[in-house]
């Protein structure tokens, strides 16, 4: 391409956008962002629900076998009881507790470990690369499915347990974002200035590649936050993740599996706790979506 | 060349905000341009120059508003209509040749269909004209090979072949005014001659008129036939290209010329620079937006805000520089006698 | 200050390889400006980056200071830069005073912050501004900042990639003067790479024109733009507005 290059590594540059930067915090993110404030909020109501539900509502694996079936809006079952006399609010509130925090340090574990080997395999290149992207490719080829059913042979289904067993496959998606995203921004004069300057490698990655990532991190953390919820529902349904007496919303679900017409609330409540739940993730992705996005608009047009 | 007027802008601003926030960027742009003539628009960063061409566009990004008007063709159209209401004008009549024409190709189609797309989708030729149109335009833009650019993707196109791809595209409408914004920033040197040279043959042949945005002064002088330098968001000096950018009148054109490296400069010799910065529009007085930068202010200048004025083929935005051209003209005209008789 | 000694690059290898540069031999005295010049694709951007020592010639060799160029972590290169585009030539994040502080890293605290506001007040920002981050400046302040940054490493070699393209006319005077003032006072030799003949006049002692990955020409400045001897040399000339 006959163009007028700069001499020293050549920067990578998207056509028509400009440098990315961070958005500012606080209210600039909030003015106008619909998504992310009722995502948000759902989010906090529904924290507050659940430790409310935890400290009020006692133990939800107690039996009370005389209150077995207990149907909606029962004096002291306000959300009915399963066939084992189980409170299914308290249940819920509980469930809904684990669910979060596994969630949480699912996304935050992948994160953690997806963007060091994302960084080292960007940046490093070479050999290094390769066998990390190996890895990578691995891990892939690994149905998670199966993966979980052998996993659940072997080792007794525990948060903990479930927590690792999970972040095994949620950490690939961001090794490969954030190895993108060094490819391109490692290209750039500024990246050069510091090897110049006698910045180690280390800090380089930490200071520099790590940040420019960060808006993309943030956002798949979003998105990985609703699929772990949905693994972790799914897998207790199955009876393969969480069992009694650890408590999960898919548990509960999977009880209520053939009482569909007579007992509804057994399976309906906890689904709807985990609808409220991937919608406020949802809307507080999308809003952090929209809300880099219109960043990346106004930088282009700031000339 | 005519003198028929194909473009002409009528106090065109552009304005940020409303009520107390509200902030003029471009402060009332008339300009004329005739068919078949390159007209020149001159600035630096900031000056306003993408800012005006944006409005005629109706391109402005959201936040910003424009007044006035432009005559395309014998039609007046009002800028402050909604731009959605004007759209039926753009890609017609007015079109573009951005910045870097390269990002406005889509990487997964192909030269040559996106050359017809347009005119085919607005149902403004059939596909078989649009084609054969095409096949016309690149050889036109220096391609000795069309039937072969057309099947290429962008991604297999040099930087000075995606400009020349650019420039077929916008013209397949055969729009009575073609806008260049800063066409050979990205290219080397003999490229952006070629380019140029394009530019303006094309528009002597096909009578179209040729608003050219740039900031080199030099290709400006060669390529254009009227120039308008742009300072903070006003037009303080026009007229012929040559005149305009050799013998300047405006202190700031004046300062332009004297500030640019040359080939000629001394090795090694520090060169005289402007002093100050360009004010941004919020600083800008009441009075001339160079005032604090120029080395011929006086006291009015600070009041009061020159209009264009003085000799009428090369006006410029100055009380100091017209004053003297008044006191000037009688004496001239009794020497024109003299010189005649 | 530099040595460059029948410098050659080849990427690839057999029939497929191909030659970015080719016997290419100059000097550059410590206090002197050369001047690369030449298209893109000439080779410029591969010498650059050997020099600065990102990449190794695969014939030749490259001395700076005596001693071939390394990246070592810990202290800044005797070799400093500054880019074409100042918007990328800073980090977006971090403030100026972070970027311009970047080579002074293992200074303590106190003297390194002392050091980047003398040296912001050098290139002619106001040090109070060393907090904010680069979206609050001009093209031309970016330069700037950007040089700020690069006298910071004490550099014995300075090299000018494209300096002034991306500027405006009235700004290139500005970062023209700036670079004569500071190599004046600190003596160190520059390699200008650029295709802006302008201002090649007016920074460079001797001119090398590259074509093709080779020596085309390579004159005293004054020499070369009184009467370039090769015939490429003229047309670029010819081609200068």
């Amino acid at each position: 391409m006959t163009r007028a290059t700069s001499a020293l590594p050549r920067p990578l540059r998207l056509p028509g956008l400009r440098r990315r930067t961070l958005p500012r915090p606080g209210a600039a993110l909030w003015r106008g962002n619909g998504a992310l404030r009722w995502g948000v909020l759902l989010l906090a109501s529904l924290l507050v629900a659940s430790a409310v539900g935890m400290l009020v509502l006692g133990d939800p694996n107690e039996q009370q076998l005389a209150d077995a079936f207990a149907p909606a809006g029962t004096a002291g079952h306000l959300a009915g009881a399963d066939p084992l006399g189980r409170d299914v609010l308290a249940w819920c509130a509980r469930g809904l507790w684990t669910s979060l925090t596994v969630s949480f340090a699912v996304a935050t574990l992948g994160a953690l470990i997806g963007t060091a080997v994302g960084v080292v395999a960007g940046y490093a290149g070479g050999i290094v690369d390769s066998v990390l992207m190996r890895l990578v490719d691995l891990s892939l080829a690994l149905p998670p499915l199966l993966l979980f059913i052998a996993a659940s042979v072997v080792v007794a289904p525990r948060p903990a347990t479930l927590v690792v067993l999970l972040t095994f496959v949620a950490w690939i998606p961001y090794a490969r974002l954030v190895r993108a995203h060094v490819l391109t921004e490692r290209e750039r004069p500024y990246i050069a200035a510091a090897r110049l300057a006698g910045t180690p490698a280390w800090r380089i990655c930490l200071r520099h590649l790590v940040p420019a990532a960060s808006t993309a991190i943030i956002v798949l953390f979003t998105l990985q936050l609703g699929y772990v919820l949905l693994w972790e529902s799914g897998l207790s349904f199955l009876g393969l993740g969480l069992q009694p007496p650890h408590v999960s919303l898919g548990y509960m679900i999977a009880q209520g599996r053939d009482y569909l017409a007579s007992a509804w609330w057994i399976t309906t409540i906890p689904g709807l706790v985990i609808v409220a739940l991937m919608l406020s993730f949802n809307l507080i992705g999308d809003g952090l979506r929209d809300a880099f996005q219109l960043d990346v608009e106004e930088a282009v047009h700031e000339r | 060349m005519s003198g028929e007027t194909a473009l002409a802008l009528h106090d065109v601003r552009v304005t940020r905000g409303c009520g107390d926030g509200r902030l003029e960027l471009v402060h009332g742009i008339d300009l004329a341009v005739a068919a078949g003539a390159v007209c020149g628009v001159v600035g630096e960063t900031g000056a306003g120059k993408t800012l005006t061409m944006r409005a005629v566009l109706g391109l402005l990004p959201r936040g910003l508003e424009s007044s006035g008007a432009i005559e395309l063709g014998g039609q007046r159209v009002d800028l402050a209509t909604p731009a959605i209401a004007r759209r039926a004008l753009l890609g017609r009549e007015l079109a573009l040749v951005p910045q870097n024409p390269a990002a406005m190709l889509d990487p997964v189609v192909r030269v040559g269909d996106q050359l017809v797309e347009g005119v085919v989708r607005r149902r403004m030729s059939t596909p078989a004209e649009a084609r054969s149109r095409a096949l016309e335009l690149l050889s036109q833009v220096g391609f000795r090979d069309p039937e072969r650019i057309v099947r290429l993707h962008p991604h297999q196109l040099s930087g000075g072949m995606s400009q020349r791809v650019g420039i077929a595209m916008a013209l397949v409408p055969r729009p009575r005014v073609l806008i260049v914004d800063e066409p050979t920033s990205a290219l080397d040197a003999h490229l952006r001659i070629e380019i140029l040279s394009l530019i303006r043959t094309i528009a002597r042949a096909e009578r179209t008129a040729v608003v050219l945005v740039s900031h080199d002064l030099g290709l400006v002088a060669r390529f254009c036939d009227t120039v308008a330098v742009l300072y903070a968001g006003t037009i303080v000096e026009s007229g012929p290209a040559a005149a305009v950018i050799e013998r300047p009148r405006h202190p700031y054109a004046v300062a332009l010329r004297a500030v640019a490296p040359r080939l000629t400069a001394t090795r090694r010799a520090r060169l005289t620079t402007i002093p100050g910065v360009p004010p941004t529009p919020d600083s800008i007085g009441a009075g001339c937006p160079f005032a604090p930068r120029c080395p011929r202010v006086e006291p009015l200048c600070r009041e009061l805000r020159p209009a264009l004025a003085g000799p009428p083929q090369q006006p410029a935005a100055c009380h100091v520089v017209n004053r003297a051209a008044r006191s000037r003209a009688p004496r001239s005209t009794g020497e024109a006698h003299a010189g005649r008789r | 200050m530099l040595v460059v000694d029948d410098v050659g690059k080849r990427y690839g290898s057999g029939a497929d390889a191909t030659v970015a540069l080719d016997g290419v031999s100059f000097t550059v005295a410590a206090g002197a400006t050369l001047a690369v010049v030449g298209e893109s694709g000439a080779g410029k951007s591969t010498l650059g980056r050997l020099i600065a020592g990102f990449e190794l010639p695969t014939s030749g060799r490259v001395l700076v200071d005596g001693a071939p160029p390394r990246l070592r972590s810990g202290a800044p290169s005797v070799t400093q830069a500054v880019f074409q585009h100042p918007s990328e030539a800073l980090s977006p994040l971090a403030s100026i005073g972070a970027s311009v502080g970047e080579p002074l890293a293992r200074r303590p605290r106190k003297e390194r912050k002392r050091r980047v506001a003398e040296l912001l007040e050098l290139v002619g920002i106001d040090a109070r501004r060393a907090g904010e981050r680069p979206s609050a400046f001009s093209g031309g302040q970016l330069q700037r900042i950007s040089l700020a940054r690069a006298l910071a490493g004490e550099p014995r070699l300075l090299l000018c990639d494209e300096p002034t393209s991306a500027l405006d006319v009235s700004v290139q005077a500005q970062i023209v003067n700036l670079l004569l003032d500071a190599q004046a006072q600190s003596g160190f030799a520059c390699l200008l790479v650029t295709h802006d003949l302008a201002i090649v006049r007016s920074l460079a002692d001797e001119v090398l024109v590259l074509r093709g990955g080779r020596v085309v020409e390579h004159r005293d400045a004054d020499d070369f733009f009184a009467s370039p001897a090769a015939d490429y040399s003229r047309e670029l000339l010819a081609a200068s507005v």
